[in-house]
């Protein structure tokens, strides 16, 4: 099983989603982000970087995550980032979709672009489990993988292998968040197959 | 002229940055000041009489520099907690519980009282947006003090927001629901929320203010 850190902002929605049993036996660490250094990522294999962080402890921290993946680890970053830390980072804001599912013909935009990826393949996710709606997009830069697009353009998910050693894994979405807040199962859905993945799945 | 003069911490997350992903409105705040929520023990919070707490505080934080809280409550000033407490940092406030749910009609809610800053508002209008229930609150704060004023409370009788007066020299708003400022320009009766919350607070300041005088 890989050793999981998440860094913790001390708000409510993370402090309910962090600490709710099925989710914490997977963390090694749970790091509250205002005292974070950066031992604590000693030994660790993955960092969850989750939603709606504090930007000038973020921004203060993100060097350290960097060179966690450059050494080889693995990093997750959840929701918007409308501040530029992640190694290749082209975010874009767009209105949030909240009522696609409302609306004619009901869209979700997504689009599941690499079905292979062992992250479906073995079952620990499918694209239900990753329909909610979405604060903006990424795009991506040569040598990154999107694993699910949005039809106007740009990533909801992708990997990348190409910017560290290690391996980035940023997401729109923003489950920490909505979980965390009592606000829409699907959230929980998405994290009770993405967790286990991280800590068993091929990477 | 208003009484209150309203200071708001900032989260400092992107939600905060962008102002819109979960409010009502995106109304722009004229009346409030914000600051970053790690200025709290340092910032002079001497010219404000109401500190509003909303999601996306650190409460580690809060429950650290408690007394912060409790002296801005003691110089006779009101705390506004639009906030799911899972520290105990505001005087008068249990920690919330989430509301069990067997159905959406659970979150259904009414007002505790004739008169407050519910008046004209319509309940369904403020459970549901556009058929999703449970869009103002999800759950409660637990009332410490008997003598607390329940403003609303979900039908079963738990309480979503309510006034607290006994425990500090000030006046707490314990409320697990959204943040009152926020419900403005709705297309409903739902905008009546924010501005007769603040005519309350002029109220309340003026209340305050005779009661330390008296």
């Amino acid at each position: 099983m890989r050793k999981i850190a998440v860094l913790y902002s001390g708000h409510a929605p993370h402090y309910v989603t962090f600490n709710t049993p099925k989710f914490k036996q997977y963390f090694e660490k749970i790091i509250y982000l205002p005292r974070f250094v950066e031992e604590d990522l000693e030994g660790m294999d993955v960092l969850i970087v989750p939603s709606q962080l504090h930007n000038k402890l973020l921004l203060e921290a993100a060097p350290a995550i960097r060179r966690f993946a450059d050494n080889g680890g693995v990093v997750v970053a959840f929701g918007p980032q409308p501040w530029q830390w992640i190694p290749g980072q082209n975010w874009e804001t767009r209105p949030t979709n909240f009522w696609w599912w409302l609306e004619k013909d009901a869209d979700s935009g997504l689009r599941m672009v690499a079905p292979g990826y062992p992250l479906f393949r073995d079952g620990f996710l499918d694209e239900a489990g990753c329909t909610w709606h979405q604060h903006g997009v990424f795009h991506l830069q040569e040598g990154m993988q999107s694993l699910i697009d949005m039809k106007d353009g740009g990533s909801l998910l992708y990997v990348d292998k190409v910017s560290s050693k290690g391996t980035w894994i940023v997401t729109t979405l923003d489950p920490d968040f909505h979980f965390g807040s009592y606000f829409m199962p699907a959230t929980e859905k998405f994290m009770d197959g993405f967790f286990p993945w991280l800590a068993f799945g091929e990477i | 002229m208003s009484e209150y003069k309203i200071v708001k911490l900032d989260g400092g997350h992107a939600f905060s940055l962008e102002g819109r992903a979960m409010n009502v409105s995106n109304e722009p705040m004229d009346h409030v000041t914000f600051i970053d929520q790690y200025e709290i023990s340092t910032a002079d919070l001497s010219g404000f009489n109401v500190m509003v707490v909303t999601d996306f505080i650190d409460q580690e934080h809060l429950y650290e520099h408690k007394q912060v809280i409790a002296n801005f409550l003691n110089e006779g000033k009101i705390i506004i907690a639009n906030i799911h407490i899972f520290r105990p940092w505001l005087p008068g406030a249990g920690l919330f519980m989430p509301k069990e749910i067997r159905s959406h009609a659970d979150y259904v809610m009414e007002p505790a009282a004739e008169g407050t800053f519910y008046e004209g508002v319509d309940m369904m209008e403020l459970t549901y947006r556009k058929g999703v229930s449970g869009f103002y609150a999800r759950g409660s704060h637990p009332v410490v003090n008997k003598a607390s004023e329940i403003v609303l409370q979900f039908t079963d009788g738990t309480p979503i927001v309510f006034i607290d007066r006994t425990a500090t020299k000030g006046t707490v708003v314990a409320a697990s629901c959204r943040d009152f400022l926020t419900y403005a320009t709705g297309e409903n009766s739902t905008q009546l929320v924010a501005p007769q919350f603040l005519a309350w607070l002029d109220q309340e300041l003026l209340r305050l203010k005779e009661g330390s005088e008296a």
